[in-house]
């Protein structure tokens, strides 16, 4: 059906043609219109060489998706370089590819890339399902000029902005800023509550995957999509959340990193914390989550005594076999906060539980040990050669005290890490990451 | 993906072809899509690629052989993605070898130029019909375009995989071109008419299949599928693998004394007779030149890309 519809409509088409020929109405454009397009197509080329540094390019799939960010350089022998560093299309790595690229004049001008460029056709390739990501690799210009364009994505759709790079930017530091904007406050933060605040009225919205959503009622459900950029956020063409009878489309951290500012002009709008990290580590423990700690970044003296208890378990070989712990974490067990040993005896991975007296006042939580299950017991005998009390001590050396409870990240919006800090030794600390 | 059933698709539809007919000329149709504007093509990276496939596809055998796809000219059906340049050139110079100079030297060029595909069309990722768990190897519109997919995914050094994705595929749709132009004959039709499965032949497996009397599971789709897959599996299959497939086939009894082989052996003897009198070509001539050439291809792959054929004569 579809075939025998674009013939019908290529013979009314050609109809169209033949009947125009016999008309003698005067020109309202001075050129034909294949010398106009012709002129067109060679301006939109000449502008996308323009650009020494390439294009920054602001990649969404389709009108559903979420943005990821592209740096296209386009050349004059034909080649283009393209490079991205997303989760999507190049598994978290920055990566170049290099193909053809054409500019194509049909009814406008097209951008295409004909042969295989590994960053920007993963986006489209179909996997099992015939669609994959759903992501276009081929766009019709929109808007031009040598200081921003508008495409849109030929088959699914989406609108697309691009930039010149700035001249003497390197493509990795281009990512690596957005990487810097993406850890204030999404990075590993899936599922975090923010407050959006419009003139001045607060709205609770849930984040996830470069997207904003919240629920009005039990129907109305709203979804913005973003791209992480160089200064901020940006929303989807139009896609910006309502600010009275406009769109805060584009956004940037203030000076101290704790609000994300609508920088649009005549827009009072913001992003802000709903949860502080007292709040959020709290709250993700009393809703099946965890809290690993990260061996990485903890205080000199908590270091010290983390690496001695894991050290002396491991080289402890008990009648039962060898026990190696391979991570810890703070999980709620049977209503009381527990830190979680999980390890493995011999090659069987395995679990031990010691309950902790824990209490959070304001922005701080005080831990001591109340108890060890069998399998913890085990290990606190193992990390002081049998002498249960020296194992609990050892235990105690990293997890008792009061600490502050503060956002790991460098961002109040992020709270996926956090900072445990003693409040009377700096170089007792512990941090943990958010986990399942 | 490895799981899913390889089909081919014949788009013969009477209306386009007509309308390409109309337009046939001595040099293949260039896309018309490209290129009014002011892209230099001597001073692209391609030119001297470009100009090699010009001498030898477009002067030789008046193919235009695309290795750049535009999403907007393939079937919006699909999402589908380009061939990597490499990977084009590469199988350009294959294709060449192991295709067209096999028909120029069995028959010669004229006869290509005359009812060959005009367009051959690379395509880089697969057509995926998820709708049953089957993909596309290929297509053949009205005639004229070939159109060939998974180019990305393939192993250039393994033969039964370039079969399988590449030259099957491509003496398949051949073969369906010349039976467009000459009819086969319909006693073919009556061999085994009782088991053709438009919809089900992908429940068969090739082993089924062949006890069945087919060379395969897709062979068993419909009579003009069988009729070009006997021609295709026989041109690509060497004398062991033929011998192997016969040897299934042999264990299935298709009627009373009839064996799997039996029906296969007589289903050739058709197709056979057919391509000698009705287009003068020896389906064993067509085997033993691809047979050799494929014998001779990864020993001398490097003289294929450097168009040096000499070992051919030796």
């Amino acid at each position: 059906m579809k075939r025998t519809t674009k013939y019908l409509f290529s013979m009314l088409l050609l109809g169209a043609a033949l009947v125009s020929c016999n008309r003698m109405e005067e020109d309202v454009f001075s050129e034909n219109p294949s010398v106009r397009l012709q002129s067109y197509t060679n301006a939109v080329y000449e502008e996308l060489l323009s650009a020494p540094n390439g294009w920054e390019v602001r990649y969404f799939m389709n009108p559903e998706s979420a943005g990821y960010a592209m740096i296209i350089k386009f050349n004059e022998d034909g080649t283009a370089k393209v490079a991205a560093k997303n989760s999507a299309s190049t598994g978290g790595k920055y990566q170049e590819a290099e193909s053809l690229w054409e500019l194509i004049s049909e009814s406008g001008a097209i951008i295409s890339f004909p042969t295989y460029n590994a960053v920007i056709h993963a986006f489209a390739e179909p996997r099992n399902d015939g669609i994959g990501l759903g992501g276009d690799y081929e766009f019709v210009v929109k808007e031009h000029s040598a200081q921003q364009m508008r495409i849109t994505g030929r088959k699914h759709g989406a609108q697309i902005y691009m930039y010149p790079l700035p001249s003497g930017m390197a493509w990795e530091d281009y990512f690596a800023k957005i990487d810097a904007i993406d850890a204030l406050m999404f990075t590993g933060n899936d599922d975090m509550s923010f407050n959006l605040v419009r003139n001045g009225e607060k709205q609770k919205v849930e984040y996830a995957k470069h997207m904003f959503g919240w629920v009005v009622g039990d129907t109305v459900s709203y979804v913005y999509r973003f791209i992480t950029t160089p200064q901020g956020i940006s929303f989807y063409y139009q896609n910006g959340v309502e600010v009275g009878d406009k769109r805060a489309q584009n956004f940037a951290f203030n000076s101290d990193n704790s609000a994300l500012i609508c920088t649009d002009e005549g827009i009072d709008a913001r992003f802000e914390s709903y949860y502080s990290a007292a709040e959020y580590f709290d709250f993700k423990l009393k809703h099946k989550g965890a809290w690993k700690v990260n061996a990485a970044g903890l205080g000199s003296e908590t270091k010290a005594a983390y690496d001695d208890f894991v050290q002396s378990v491991a080289s402890f070989v008990a009648s039962s076999g060898k026990r190696t712990i391979t991570d810890m974490r703070f999980r709620l067990k049977d209503g009381s906060v527990a830190v979680e040993l999980n390890f493995r005896l011999n090659d069987s991975p395995q679990q031990g539980f010691i309950t902790m007296d824990s209490k959070i006042e304001g922005d701080q939580l005080t831990l001591s040990y109340v108890s060890a299950d069998t399998k913890a017991n085990a290990l606190l005998l193992a990390s002081a050669n049998k002498d249960v009390e020296a194992g609990k001590a050892k235990f105690k050396s990293i997890f008792e005290g009061t600490f502050s409870i503060a956002s790991g990240s460098g961002s109040v919006l992020n709270a996926s890490t956090i900072d445990l800090v003693d409040i009377n030794n700096p170089n007792r600390k512990l941090k943990v990451d958010i986990a399942k | 993906m490895q799981n899913m059933k390889k089909i081919f698709n014949i788009l013969a539809i009477a209306a386009v072809a007509v309308m390409l007919a109309g337009c046939k000329s001595d040099e293949p149709k260039q896309p018309s899509i490209f290129n009014d504007i002011k892209q230099d093509q001597s001073s692209s990276v391609t030119a001297e690629f470009d100009k090699w496939l010009s001498d030898n596809y477009t002067m030789v055998y008046n193919v235009d052989f695309q290795y750049k796809m535009f999403d907007g000219n393939t079937d919006d059906d699909y999402n589908l993605t380009p061939t990597g340049l490499q990977r084009s050139q590469e199988l350009a110079r294959i294709i060449k070898y192991l295709w067209f100079d096999v028909y120029g030297t069995v028959v010669n060029p004229e006869f290509l130029k005359q009812y060959g595909p005009r367009v051959i069309m690379l395509i880089g990722s697969y057509a995926v019909n998820a709708s049953n768990g089957t993909i596309t190897l290929g297509t053949a519109e009205g005639g004229i375009k070939v159109t060939l997919y998974g180019m990305n995914e393939l192993k250039m050094n393994d033969i039964e995989m370039l079969n399988e994705f590449i030259f099957e595929t491509m003496h398949h749709e051949f073969s369906h071109i010349l039976h467009q132009t000459k009819v086969y004959p319909k006693e073919f039709e009556q061999l085994t008419p009782g088991t053709y499965s438009p919809t089900g032949w992908q429940n068969r497996s090739d082993t089924e299949a062949r006890k069945m009397g087919y060379v395969g599971a897709y062979a068993s789709s419909q009579p003009r599928e069988d009729f070009v897959e006997t021609i295709a599996r026989y041109i690509t299959k060497s004398d062991a693998d033929w011998q192997a497939l016969l040897a299934e086939a042999a264990e299935g009894e298709v009627s009373k004394g009839v064996s799997g082989k039996d029906m296969i052996l007589q289903k050739w003897d058709i197709a056979n007779t057919w391509l000698a009198e009705k287009w003068g070509i020896s389906l064993q001539r067509l085997h033993e030149e691809v047979q050799k050439r494929q014998n001779l291809l990864f020993a001398h792959y490097d003289d294929i890309m450097n168009d040096d054929y000499s070992f051919l004569n030796e």
